[in-house]
């Protein structure tokens, strides 16, 4: 006992703060932490560093001609891109939720895993799936000929409308989960209170539920602008010639040219515009709410 | 404050419990909140203690202090004279009870009474045995192989002491620990634990905001208000002579009559209530925690049970017989609750009064409107600072 | 009323058209012909016969497997203790840390993909396991400490003090109670990981060149040149391999020990 006790007042008698940073639990919370600046943070900030001064980069930021146009090119249409999918997701991402929540819990069941299961499964398959049913010879042109509607295959593929079809089908499960996990928090209580003070349908949604199930819609939007942003796989399976991304010009610079510098001129804005949003996003809607703390498949 | 030291329970005297003694104890979460605030307090050996106030007092604080859930910021807790705001919690031996139980859920009720004794490398035999005894001892003999979702509230209630006395500590900790069962049974358990705690001899320090709880199992009580002890005493003078308004009135329904001191004397202080003329009150002289200056002004407490109420008219108002304090009052209701009946009165002076007498033959009862006197003896009066 | 049945059958229009691509691909693996064929003509096992022949394929899985087990293995002890230490622990740089572990989940993995492959190359393991490894551990990392963070959040921690006060040391403690009364939501934890790792794709294809494929990669290579045949069985199987997994995620999160 003596013993234990000399020590401790040696402790005792440390600041507060240095004997909160040596608890266990510190220590524990911090050793993920620091596995996480050595191999995420670490790569990407030596990766600026070392190129922002390289001959490379400063090349690529005077550069001027027909590359500067092609680069300028993907960014505007990333961004529409981006901007386009995320308005379309939250649109049929609400019906969805709105759907959801308004059914039985039978039937909830049944359409919640028509969200689910796409949710597990790897985009590449769901890209797959949609060359399969959209195709020149797909399940839809076959069905549409065989029927006499049409005589020549509509062209569906490869084209700026397929990377919008098919980005909104890989991301919409992220809103659908966004959207009903606020809607479905909304007190039942609060519509009857809005029916009894005299709203109609369309002044309940207006004034109670649209309001009350915002943090979901920023939530889901967010993630969906986030990942849009960086897209690379369904552009590059389904997009048409016209559909170039930053993602894939990052992509053939670095693997094919061998230019970094380049790449990392294209990917700082990215990484400057998705630092933005999540510091947005973790002040205005809170990390909890994106992941859910309560089911495991929300927290894809 | 005139509490006196109170020799523990002699039936108890052991000699397995240890003493436990707060110098200066403060704690603080944040900058704002003061928790326990510069706490000195000794716990004697074998005595069964509790820390009683509403929620926010810094009881349970203070019992997180000695368990070591939490560190204090200043000051000491000796354990038998052993100072342990610096040893770990596994190494204090201290039992706890926690007003969930936290029983061990995956674990049967054997293992979660052999838990404390296979940790301390007992022999599988010596465990065994122990169990049994523990067990035999809060009556739960046969429930070894259940697991606690399989017992009721007061079961669970039960294993969990007998989990926390197996070990043997010298002091164990009760948070609320009867908080969640039913009155009927909690009245039971009160009276098992006493029994328990008589047998076992070990400290106990009981932490419950609720006064018949405490008045009922303890040796002493420490009423305790944001952060600080406002009395400590054995259950009788805390009630009879509550050290403040705020003991007075947490500790069962106390009457207090605002009043103004106008004459001290050797046997006892006289003062006149509010309003021309003042009716007189007497207080005995060592009814008091302060000394009341002449001309100051201060409550008279009275419990409600010491209020006789009369019918107005045989005595009329006057000063009494000396040995009475008497005030004239009107009934404004009267509560029926099966062994006696509580009146709201008010005397004529404005103050709001209760009283409450037992239900007998031969006593008047009273309705709302009739004009009676509220009558107590002077030494079942208190003076308490305003 | 009306609009009640004009927004369900929207509603149920784009359900469709999210699930739709699943199912497709399901009865593809079965198709006797080469190539897209659906719906197909005819049925047989054909494909299935030749994916367990084709070494490439079976290359690609088994080094998918190896790489996402492996990390996993790493990222599950990191992660529980990360989450373990957030939710239980009062030091300075909690709340950072609780935003901080969240980042590489949202952080477009593209340019994640691009500094490991810029690093890589520097330090000798692009085109490795090693590699892949370190970089699924922080991608799984972030799913591990959602998962089970949120189960130690309700976990009571009375027991944890109990089992102290009766003398455990914290080890004892978190061995004999935390650990089997939240295991569950840490096995769900590892499970959500190990799908999100194993389907991943981006990061692959950047640091991995000829010497390492995943399944993933294969995948879109298979799709970005011309269909493999093989691909439908492929996915498939994927698609029941990802939906067991996500059952049993789900089962085990809903354990509760009593």
């Amino acid at each position: 006992m003596a013993a234990s006790t000399a020590a401790a007042s040696s402790t005792t008698r440390r600041s507060p703060a240095l004997r909160s940073l040596t608890s266990r639990y510190a220590i524990l919370a911090w050793s993920g932490a620091l596995w996480l600046i050595v191999w995420f943070v670490v790569p990407i900030l030596w990766m600026i560093w070392d190129l922002a001064a390289s001959q490379e980069f400063q090349d690529t930021l005077s550069f001027s001609g027909s590359e500067r146009t092609v680069n300028l090119r993907a960014f505007r249409n990333t961004f529409e891109t981006a901007a386009i999918v995320t308005i379309l997701c939250l649109i049929a991402g609400y019906i969805v939720a709105y759907f959801l929540v308004s059914v039985g819990p039978r039937v909830r069941i049944i359409l919640m895993s028509l969200v689910l299961i796409p949710y597990w499964v790897s985009i590449i398959i769901r890209t797959y799936g949609l060359i399969v049913t959209l195709g020149r010879k797909g399940f839809v042109n076959e069905t549409l000929i065989d029927a006499g509607l049409i005589e020549e295959p509509l062209r569906i593929m490869f084209t700026t409308n397929a990377v919008y079809l098919g980005m909104v089908q890989v991301l919409l499960p992220y809103v659908v989960l966004t959207v009903y996990t606020s809607l479905e928090a909304i007190d039942d209580n609060l519509f009857t209170a809005a029916r009894s003070l005299g709203a109609g349908g369309w002044n309940v949604f207006r004034k109670v539920t649209l309001p009350l199930s915002l943090p979901g819609v920023y939530a889901g939007g967010i993630i969906v602008f986030i990942i849009s942003l960086g897209a690379y796989v369904t552009p590059a399976l389904i997009g048409g010639p016209g559909d170039i991304m930053i993602a894939q010009i990052v992509w053939i610079n670095a693997t094919e040219f061998g230019q970094f510098g380049t790449a990392i001129v294209l990917v700082l804005p990215l990484i400057v515009v998705t630092l933005a949003l999540f510091v947005v996003f973790n002040r205005f809607v809170g990390v909890d709410r994106m992941l859910g703390t309560g089911g495991t498949a929300e927290q894809r | 404050m005139t509490a006196r030291p109170l020799a523990p329970d002699p039936r108890a005297a052991t000699g397995r419990g240890e003493n436990v003694v707060f110098r200066g104890v403060t704690k603080r979460f944040g900058d704002e909140v003061v928790a326990v605030d510069t706490m000195s307090l000794e716990i004697q050996a074998g005595e069964f203690f509790t820390l009683l106030g509403p929620s926010g007092s810094g009881k349970s604080t203070l019992l997180n202090l000695v368990l070591g859930a939490l560190r204090p910021d200043e000051g000491e807790i000796l354990v038998g004279g052993e100072p342990i705001t610096s040893v770990p919690i596994h190494k204090r031996n201290i039992g706890m009870v926690f007003q969930n139980y936290a029983l061990f859920p995956h674990m049967t009720v054997f293992k979660n009474i052999a838990f404390p004794l296979g940790i301390r490398r007992m022999a599988k035999a010596e465990i065994k045995q122990r169990v049994e005894e523990v067990l035999d001892l809060v009556q739960l003999s046969g429930f070894e192989n259940r697991y606690p979702s399989q017992v009721s509230g007061g079961q669970q209630q039960r294993i969990a002491t007998a989990r926390a006395i197996a070990a043997e500590p010298p002091l164990i900790l009760m948070d609320e620990p009867l908080g969640a069962l039913d009155v009927k049974l909690r009245v039971e358990m009160q009276e098992q634990l006493r029994l328990l705690h008589r047998s076992l001899g070990v400290t106990v320090i009981y932490v419950t905001h609720d006064q018949d709880e405490a008045m009922t199992l303890s040796d002493r009580i420490a009423v305790m208000r944001d952060g600080r002890i406002e009395q400590v005493g054995t259950p009788r003078e805390v009630y009879e002579q509550p050290a403040n308004s705020f003991v007075a009135s947490f500790l069962g329904d106390a009457n207090l009559i605002a009043a103004r001191v106008v004459r001290q004397s050797d046997d006892g202080v006289e003062l006149a209530t509010r309003g021309e003329p003042g009716m007189v009150l007497r207080v005995p002289s060592d009814a008091g925690s302060m000394t009341a200056g002449l001309d100051e002004d201060v409550y008279c407490m009275v419990r409600p049970q010491r209020i006789d109420l009369t019918s107005a008219h045989p005595a009329g108002p006057g000063d009494g017989d000396g040995m009475h304090n008497l005030l004239p009052a009107t009934v404004e209701a009267a509560y029926f609750s099966g062994t006696e009946i509580r009146y709201l009165i008010t005397t004529d002076h404005g103050d709001s009064l209760h009283a409450i007498s037992a239900i007998e033959e031969g006593r008047e009862e009273f309705a709302a409107g009739d004009g009676v006197i509220a009558r107590w003896p002077v030494e079942f009066s208190r003076l308490l600072s305003s | 009323m009306g609009q009640k049945v004009f927004l369900g059958i929207l509603a149920i229009l784009i359900l469709l058209f999210i699930a739709s691509p699943v199912f497709v691909v399901l009865p593809l693996s079965f198709s006797d012909a080469r190539g897209i064929d659906f719906p197909p003509e005819s049925y047989s096992l054909r494909r299935f016969r030749d994916f367990f022949g084709a070494t490439e394929w079976l290359n690609a899985l088994w080094t998918s497997a190896k790489v996402s087990f492996f990390a996993i293995l790493i990222a599950t002890p990191l992660g529980t203790g990360m989450a373990l230490g957030l939710v239980r622990g009062k030091f300075f740089g909690r709340k950072l840390l609780n935003s901080f572990v969240i980042l590489p989940l949202v952080f477009p993995t593209l340019i994640y993909g691009l500094a490991l492959l810029f690093l890589y190359r520097r330090i000798g393991i692009y085109d490795s396991e090693l590699g892949l490894v370190l970089a699924y551990i922080v991608v799984g990392l972030p799913f591990i400490v959602l998962i089970t963070a949120a189960r130690f959040r309700s976990f009571d921690e009375s027991l944890e003090l109990t089992a102290m006060s009766l003398g455990a040391n914290w080890w004892q403690s978190f061995f004999k109670v935390t650990l089997p009364l939240t295991w569950s939501g840490i096995a769900a934890g590892a499970i959500v990981a190990f799908i999100i790792v194993f389907d991943e794709l981006i990061i692959a294809l950047f640091i991995t060149r000829i010497q390492e494929v995943t399944l993933p990669v294969k995948m879109f290579n298979s799709l970005d040149l011309d269909v493999d045949p093989l691909l439908a069985v492929v996915a498939s199987f994927l698609i029941i391999n990802s939906l067991i997994l996500a059952g049993l995620a789900a089962l085990f999160a809903r354990v509760r020990h009593e």
